[in-house]
């Protein structure tokens, strides 16, 4: 299969056996808006023709791709709409890398009875960089030092984020805080922490 | 267990939108069109806006007698250096000039004329009226233009025309009489050749004399 262009260590091929993860990973960062979703992967398989991305071997391909979507998506949604809230703090957060990061207050097994719902308006409760940092771990299985790569951030910033969507996260479930418009106060009624 | 939930959580908004093609991302099909698209927009903008102003300066400049088509001797008009007509005044003249020129008829060229000089609108010189009376009469069988002028001197219709010229503007308002040699002078400034005119002037003087002897001809 031939190479392309300037990226001559990419081949189609590769795209090809990529692409669905690669769309999929757009249509998350196209808060799930599937022609978004198709413009940000058409522009980034574009950046790789044309030569404006260039993939320099520093990473997998998988994980630069994601990258470039992820970028790409986000040029798109600007002007679009309002990043979700909690975006805007992103930034500072990256900055102060130095705090010391909460105790690990958060165990994937330590959660029985959570309502699907209740954990998605969680999600939403998150900034943008949490919830992408949460899909690509929860969902794509990814470690912290390949999504470090993705956001092309520091492993301790991703690592810090991490565990504060997870704090954040179990705050909001065991508060009830992410009842949506309903309120569902006393969020023990769908969260139910077992602490053995 | 939450990781779990998380999991479904997205297979689900995954399985509602369905995956988008490979093929309908990759340049070459999909891309390719959307960019070129998106760049035709612009360029039909641009090319729209083009056109509407060069229909907009052709009516400016053309439309007035036509109604934007031009017509050949209105080009003729506008093309003669002889002339010196600005193409306003060429464009004006072509208008008022139509019903000769579509039909000619005996002593013609000599109403022509006339009207011409009248027009203190059009504000032509008596040789700029001769020249057009003779550019309308000799339409049909001369195409008049720029580089065929110095042939069309020479053709012996001059001589006709200018006997008629001669013949009619003796009677014309405002013009006494048609002075040969000015007429001469002037033709070959225009065309730089005395010999072409010279013949032509001959040739007009006697049809001048046998016009004025036969009570004017066409």
């Amino acid at each position: 299969m031939a190479s392309l262009g300037r990226n001559s260590n990419i081949t189609e091929s590769e795209l090809r056996s990529l692409h669905q993860e690669v769309f999929r990973w757009a249509l998350y960062c196209a808060d799930f808006n599937h022609d978004l979703a198709k413009d940000a992967v058409q522009q980034t398989y574009l950046k790789i023709v044309e030569g404006t991305a260039y993939f320099g071997g520093k990473s997998s391909l998988k994980t630069w791709l994601f990258g470039v979507v992820r970028l790409t998506a986000r040029e798109l949604r600007r002007g679009q709409e309002r990043y979700v809230a909690g975006a805007t703090h992103d930034t500072d957060e990256l900055l102060d890398e130095t705090e010391e990061l909460p105790d690990e207050t958060f165990a994937e097994s330590d959660w029985e009875y959570v309502d699907a719902e209740a954990v998605e308006r969680a999600l939403n409760e998150l900034s943008l960089l949490q919830r992408e940092i949460v899909y690509l771990v929860f969902y794509r299985d990814m470690p912290l030092s390949e999504i470090a790569l993705v956001f092309d951030v520091s492993i301790g910033t991703v690592r810090k984020q991490y565990h504060r969507a997870k704090a954040r996260l179990a705050g909001l479930l065991e508060s009830g805080e992410a009842g949506g418009k309903d309120g569902n106060k006393g969020g023990m009624m769908n969260v139910a922490r077992n602490y053995s | 267990m939450l990781q779990e939930i998380i999991r479904d959580l997205y297979d689900r908004k995954h399985e509602q939108l369905p995956d988008a093609s490979f093929e309908s991302c990759f340049p070459g099909t999909g891309v390719k069109s959307v960019r070129a698209e998106r760049r035709f927009i612009p360029f039909t903008l641009a090319a729209s806006l083009l056109l509407v102003i060069a229909v907009l300066l052709l009516f400016q400049d053309y439309g007035s007698a036509t109604g934007g088509q031009m017509t050949a001797l209105q080009q003729a008009l506008r093309d003669s250096e002889v002339l010196g007509l600005s193409p306003g005044q060429a464009d004006t003249l072509a208008h008022q000039l139509e019903p000769f020129e579509a039909a000619p008829d005996t002593g013609m060229k000599g109403r022509l004329l006339a009207r011409l000089l009248d027009n203190r609108d059009l504000s032509l010189s008596n040789m700029q009226a001769v020249a057009i009376t003779g550019l309308v009469g000799n339409w049909n069988t001369s195409e008049v233009s720029a580089s065929d002028e110095a042939d069309w001197l020479n053709d012996v219709q001059l001589g006709t025309f200018m006997a008629d010229c001669s013949t009619y503007c003796h009677g014309a308002a405002g013009i006494e009489s048609l002075d040969y040699s000015y007429l001469s002078g002037y033709l070959v400034d225009c065309f730089g050749s005395r010999s072409a005119v010279s013949g032509v002037m001959k040739c007009g003087l006697e049809n001048t004399s046998r016009g004025v002897r036969d009570g004017g001809v066409n």
